[in-house]
């Protein structure tokens, strides 16, 4: 299997992020074009008015946490990647997956049932990034031990 | 809390920060960590190092205080 150099690899995934952020503007902007319309019956005017505010808060916790991912990929970049910033960075990115999750549900009991199945893969995800930092947690507290070792 | 007094040791044998750093081997840097008691752990090589130095006993240098 091909390997990436780590330094490749890690402006490859701020690229993914940058397109991530442009796709996510892109949605904001079709968003009111793309959500279904119909004539009365369950998709009518007053329906969408409805659904369209929903549609844009659920974005909200998406860009928040490509932001995130930005800064701690730009840590990693610094070689700064056990530090209290990287913790902080991987919480707020698991409470947007948390929020996005309750967010997902909210949206399947009102609009889109579909939508129960993204709270499952943003909650399991929030889930993963937070066991991810508290293992990254204890981490940067064997760093400060081991640097603090005389 | 474990105490380090590094400089009470130092002050009573006239021994710099310099001096002892190049005695002991370890760089002023890390040093003055220790001296601050900033340090979370000292190595027993260190420690050694320090008493053979200061000509003084492990005690000497730490000492054990009630947390307030």
């Amino acid at each position: 299997m091909p390997k990436i150099s780590k330094n490749a690899s890690v402006i490859l995934s701020l690229v993914c992020c940058g397109i991530g952020f442009l796709g996510l503007i892109a949605i904001a902007v079709l968003l009111p074009f793309a959500l279904p319309k119909g004539n009365g019956g369950p998709y009518d005017g007053q329906y969408i008015g409805r659904m369209l505010p929903m549609s844009y808060l659920m974005l909200v916790p998406v860009g928040v946490a490509d932001g995130f991912l930005v800064k701690l990929l730009l840590l990693v970049r610094k070689r700064q990647v056990f530090t209290d910033k990287a913790v902080s960075c991987l919480r707020t990115i698991s409470w947007c997956c948390f929020l996005e999750a309750g967010l997902c549900v909210l949206s399947a009991i009102l609009y889109f049932r579909i939508h129960l199945a993204l709270f499952f893969v943003a909650g399991f995800l929030g889930l993963v990034l937070r066991v991810v930092k508290n293992v990254i947690e204890e981490a940067v507290a064997l760093k400060a031990e081991n640097d603090f070792t005389i | 809390m474990i105490e380090v007094n590094l400089d009470v040791m130092m002050a009573r044998r006239r021994m710099s920060l310099n001096e002892l750093s190049d005695r002991v081997g370890i760089t002023v840097a890390n040093l003055s960590i220790l001296k601050n008691n900033k340090a979370k752990a000292v190595r027993f090589s260190t420690l050694d190092a320090i008493c053979r130095e200061l000509n003084c006993a492990p005690g000497d240098i730490l000492e054990y205080r009630e947390e307030d």
